[in-house]
């Protein structure tokens, strides 16, 4: 049968999972931390039907020949880490990291897990954990007489409280951050965390605002990285481009059908 | 037998292979770095006298459209519109030349600059292929110290004010000897094929995107549609010739 038809098939495949890609983004435009993925295409095999250079005669050769590709693959989806815009909330668990890094998050089965989204809690511990109750890493337990908007966190992570009615500013544990050579690479889980993976390469922690990892910013959230207009755009272009390869689809079927009618 | 009907059924293969060309052009249509197959699509008329002509010659009508259409089937390396608001590893070429790319099957060459880091910090391809800098040595970007990479228009890396290594561009004599052997990478076609550098400027947080024109592709669908169409035609008349011949000419009642 027609190549066309599986050819076809790719593209509209390929663009099937572009829209599915850009619906999920478009989903979470509002979802704090939130990284845009996008979809990275290649073209699949080419079969070879007339090699170029080959002999035509016995002086003459081939020039370019004939290739014929056989459609499109998605190569990869790839999270796009780029800074999401600020937003300043007021609440003072509310933490923004400004550059590259990751919060760390301690998963119920013991595993590390990495969030952009530092929009924390108390538990009734008074430990810090992220909506889903997940401790932070390293643990912080803020003391029972600290009234909530006395808590102070530095740009350097360091968490600052003060007692109620009294002066004295403690410091408690620092917060850290983690980078990777690869972001990503990581392996998104969902509710917005992320896991290690042999692509992201090992978690490299410290200190917040030092050797290129970036400052947390208290009373602000980083917003989702999603522009809905590019988004749109690209939803555009990947209907019509689904839509094109729907008439290759339609050409060859009736070219094929058109084959058929020559037996009478 | 009659030799056109030979000739209209050649020419619907060759119209069917056409057809797979265009149908590939458009299934990437939104692959980064793609560039078209060129199909050469003949008016009308010139086709429509080449399939009536009396067969014989140099024109002959069984092989002609066939070698043809093999000939027409090149690679236009035009280049393709930038897409902006990339990430800061999509690099772009404004003009000729190739990234160098290492596979495990040697040097290929690719227009796609959407490239991402591996876990040692090497600029890779999406499927992992590093690409190649100064002396055919794999791009290191060590982001250790900072995360502000930048990338000059040649090809030069910088992260956070330290130089990081520069990425080389390879370019050919035109033609390009040239195939494509699919995940976007080109390999010469000979052994001989000598690499030459390119000093085409790169654009950071850009990619290039497919040069199928999708309009061009869709005239070129419907206009190859219609041929193949004719050709049907003229198979199905010299069947109906032959019918006559036989059942009503050569009736031998």
């Amino acid at each position: 049968m027609m190549r066309a038809l599986y050819t076809a098939a790719t593209g509209m495949g390929a663009q099937q999972m572009n829209v599915d890609t850009i619906a999920n983004n478009l989903a979470n435009v509002n979802t704090a931390g939130f990284k845009k993925s996008r979809v990275d295409f290649q073209d699949l095999l080419y079969q070879q039907i007339r090699m170029a250079g080959a002999s035509s005669s016995d002086s003459t050769q081939v020039p370019t020949g004939i290739n014929i590709g056989l459609g499109v693959r998605p190569a990869a989806t790839q999270k796009m880490f780029t800074p999401g815009l600020p937003k300043p909330t007021g609440n003072p668990l509310d933490v923004r990291i400004a550059g590259d890094g990751f919060f760390q998050i301690t998963l119920p089965d013991g595993e590390m897990g990495y969030t952009r989204d530092g929009a924390f809690k108390l538990d009734d511990q008074r430990r810090i954990v992220t909506s889903d109750g997940y401790l932070l890493e390293p643990a912080v337990t803020i003391p029972d007489n600290v009234p909530f908007e006395n808590i102070t966190i530095a740009k350097d992570g360091t968490v600052q409280v003060k007692a109620a009615g009294e002066d004295t500013v403690t410091d408690l544990t620092q917060i850290t951050v983690a980078t990777f050579v690869n972001p990503a690479g990581l392996t998104a889980i969902g509710g917005n965390i992320y896991k290690q993976s042999p692509a992201s390469g090992e978690a490299n922690v410290g200190n917040a605002n030092a050797e290129g990892r970036g400052s947390l910013e208290q009373r602000e959230l980083e917003m989702s990285n999603v522009a809905v207009i590019d988004e749109m755009v690209d939803l555009i272009t990947a209907q019509r481009a689904y839509d094109v390869n729907s008439k290759s689809i339609q050409t060859s079927d009736e070219m094929l059908g058109l084959a058929n009618n020559l037996k009478r | 037998m009659i030799s056109g009907f030979y000739a209209a059924g050649g020419a619907m293969r060759v119209y069917a292979e056409r057809n797979d060309i265009i149908a590939n052009n458009l299934a990437n249509v939104a692959t980064p770095g793609f560039k078209k197959e060129s199909v050469y699509v003949e008016p009308f008329d010139v086709l429509f006298a080449r399939v009536t002509q009396p067969v014989g010659g140099e024109e002959s009508l069984v092989q002609s459209p066939l070698g043809r259409l093999r000939d027409e089937a090149i690679t236009v390396y035009t280049q393709g519109a930038f897409r902006l608001n990339g990430g800061k590893f999509d690099l772009a070429i404004n003009g000729d030349g190739f990234f160098k790319v290492r596979t495990p099957a040697g040097v290929r060459y690719t227009r796609d600059g959407s490239f991402q880091l591996d876990s040692t910090g090497q600029l890779v391809t999406a499927d992992g292929y590093p690409v190649l800098g100064d002396g055919n040595a794999p791009v290191v970007i060590n982001t250790a110290e900072g995360s502000d990479v930048l990338v000059a228009q040649d090809g030069t890396i910088t992260v956070s004010g330290v130089q990081s290594g520069r990425i080389t561009l390879a370019d050919f004599d035109k033609p390009y000897p040239l195939r494509k052997v699919g995940h976007n990478l080109f390999e010469p076609t000979s052994e001989e094929a000598v690499e030459l550098t390119s000093t085409s400027p790169i654009t950071q947080h850009a990619v290039e995107m497919s040069n199928v024109n999708v309009v061009e592709e869709m005239v070129a669908l419907i206009t190859n549609y219609r041929n193949y169409e004719m050709a049907q035609k003229i198979a199905r008349l010299q069947d109906q010739t032959l019918d006559q011949a036989i059942n009503t000419v050569g009736a031998t009642r």
